[in-house]
């Protein structure tokens, strides 16, 4: 161990001594290591900001609607009263409630504001998003058929802009009012999915959605006990829904898990592909190294001569040579993923932030990890041959070169 | 066993393309502990051949070699390091010193490959033995010719050899400077070690109390010598 950290000194005596040339040699690995480093880091926190998105958002529930293309449209139209019909038949369902979305436009202030109305069950639903202040549903709220309201915090922004709590307060839709019951908080996402920040948003319980004028719905919230289970009550809910409408009629499920399923797989293979790309840079500054090093072992050809003289072996010396090459790119791959990290962080809060709102930086181990393991890699694939050719020269002809 | 040396019918042939050249054919040679043998002869007689193969650094075509009590000529090349690093010590024409490296880190190298944890203190004691104890920290380009050789040989006898070998160590020297370096190896074999010198050079040659001559890879005369200059 004494005799490695010797090699070590060593080595770095070696590279510092030929500065400009250690440096050049490097310049491949660099840039390998960097565009890898800057590949994963910019794809994880791009995956991590999506899902970000999503997180008001509750992965228990499935959303089952009809589907967009199909031969009879009038037919498969989910009504009203199909939530309570097919709840019996979807086992592990704690809830299925009918959901709609009403867009519409209103003036306040006279100004034109796109105000849209959600409808929501009882207790946390769908909408997960945190309240600032107030209650959610209850299931009185929802079978008295009372006209409450959950305010969006820029609903509570337009309607009430003196500030100070607005539970309690009235707000007039279409003609009736609705008590406020809670407000939101700000979004994460500052509204990137799911309309508009400008919207003002105003939900109300789905046991509304007749009182509303609507006989039918956009779709049914179905909501799992067991998040897990998600995707099977999805499943069963579009059985129950054809045992009403018939096999004709055809429905899609759609729930954040498998959306977060898909949006990992999409990263994963995005990262890969150009992870590939930015690991043929990696290849290219391998070669640099080895390159180098086999210049290296026959400039030093009469050097390699005098230690094996004196009674260095085999092993020694290409321990020597190997330690250079590590050495080489340990130092080459950390220039790189301080570059990479520091590029990654430059795409991160200039593009990214830009588009989804909000930073959210990558996870630092395993970069940190893969930087330094695809160095040392590197180092011990390419390092290797030159290494052991070292080892094998003979030292009388060695002794011989000039 | 106070043989250091023990040669038997040892040849040497090497094969370029499809000729053999025999450059050594059969050499019986022994050199007792203590001795100081310059080994002549002219350019082409095996001098070299013998010399590498004393050296440990080449392997003999038939014929067996006893080095210190040991047979060495049917050594691998890992063993063959093991025995360069314990018991021979190699002084060289061209002094072949570490360039970068200062002194002492050269005269310690041997001790660095055999894991010796007073590397440094040794190094030291061995400079001061060759007169170059106020030069440790010196590079070879900062030194002049006889003190590099100095170096080398401080280097040479730093892993307490069984034998130190020199090859033409004056060869690059001039005339004053080489008589300083033949004083060195006479206070060397006078400490007792055993030194084996190659050379061309008759006045050099007779610096030692044996001269062993070669010719065309034979063994042509092996005489004490009676009028040496010391």
């Amino acid at each position: 161990m004494n005799k490695f950290r010797e090699f070590l000194i060593e080595a770095l005596a070696v590279l510092w001594s030929n500065r400009l040339r250690s440096l050049l040699t490097m310049l491949g690995l660099i840039i390998g290591v960097g565009s890898v480093i800057t590949t994963l880091a910019v794809g994880d926190s791009m995956n991590r900001s999506v899902k970000n998105l999503l997180s008001p958002f509750s992965q228990a529930a499935s959303f089952v609607s009809p589907k967009e293309d199909q031969p009879d449209p009038q037919n498969a139209a989910i009504r009203y009263e199909d939530a309570q019909r097919i709840a019996p038949r979807v086992a592990d369902a704690s809830a299925v409630y009918p959901v709609v979305e009403i867009v519409t436009t209103t003036e306040v202030r006279h100004t034109e504001k796109t105000l849209v109305v959600d409808t929501d069950g009882a207790g946390v639903g769908f909408d997960q998003t945190p309240l600032a202040e107030g209650r959610r549903f209850t299931v009185d709220d929802v079978t008295a058929h009372r006209h409450v309201a959950i305010l969006s915090d820029q609903a509570r922004l337009e309607l009430f802009p003196d500030g100070g709590p607005v539970s309690g307060r009235s707000v007039r839709l279409a003609g009736i009012y609705y008590t406020v019951v809670a407000v939101q908080q700000k979004p994460l996402n500052g509204g990137a999915l799911g309309g508009s920040s400008d919207d003002i948003t105003v939900t109300v319980p789905y046991s509304l959605i007749p009182e509303l004028g609507y006989t039918y719905v956009d779709g049914l919230a179905v909501v799992a006990r067991d998040q897990d289970k998600v995707a099977q009550v999805g499943d069963e809910a579009i059985a129950a829904l054809q045992k009403i409408h018939g096999t004709r009629a055809q429905y899609d499920a759609q729930d954040l898990k498998s959306v977060n399923d898909i949006i990992n797989k999409t990263f994963t293979v995005l990262t890969l592909v150009v992870g590939f790309v930015a690991g043929i840079s990696l290849l290219v500054g391998g070669v640099g190294i080895m390159n180098i090093m086999l210049v290296s072992v026959s400039e030093r050809t009469r050097e390699i001569g005098i230690r094996k003289a004196i009674g260095a072996s085999r092993r020694d010396i290409a321990v020597q040579f190997l330690t250079e090459a590590l050495m080489l790119c340990c130092i080459g791959g950390l220039i790189g993923l301080i570059f990479g990290v520091g590029v990654a962080e430059i795409v991160i809060h200039a593009a990214i932030a830009k588009v989804v709102g909000t930073v959210v930086s990558f996870a630092w181990f395993p970069i940190v990890t893969i930087a330094i393991a695809f160095s040392a890699g590197v180092g011990l694939i390419f390092g290797i041959y030159p290494a052991i050719r070292a080892s094998y020269l003979n030292p009388i002809d060695c002794l011989r070169y000039e | 066993m106070s043989e250091v040396i023990r040669i038997k019918g040892m040849t040497r042939t090497y094969t370029i393309g499809d000729i053999e050249v025999l450059a050594l054919r059969g050499i019986d040679l022994k050199v007792e502990r203590g001795e100081y043998v310059a080994v002549m002869g002219p350019s082409g007689s095996g001098k070299s051949t013998l010399m590498n193969l004393i050296g440990c650094l080449d392997k003999p075509t038939s014929g067996t070699y006893e080095l210190d009590g040991v047979d060495v000529s049917a050594l691998d090349d890992t063993a063959l390091a093991a025995v360069r690093l314990q018991k021979l010590g190699f002084i060289f024409q061209g002094f072949n010193l570490l360039a970068r490296t200062s002194a002492v880190r050269n005269v310690a190298l041997p001790l660095f490959y055999a894991g010796d944890p007073n590397r440094e203190k040794k190094a030291i004691a061995a400079l001061e033995e060759v007169g170059l104890g106020d030069r440790i920290s010196h590079r070879p380009n900062e030194l002049s010719g006889g003190q590099q050789q100095r170096v080398a040989i401080a280097r040479a006898l730093v892993n307490d050899p069984a034998l130190i070998l020199a090859d033409e160590p004056t060869g690059n020297l001039d005339s004053t400077t080489a008589e300083g370096i033949m004083a060195v190896f006479e206070r060397l074999n006078g400490g007792g070690r055993t030194v084996i010198m190659v050379t061309h050079d008759e006045n050099v040659a007779h610096h030692a109390k044996r001269i062993v001559r070669l010719l065309d890879g034979v063994v042509v005369s092996d005489d004490s010598v009676t009028n040496r200059t010391v």
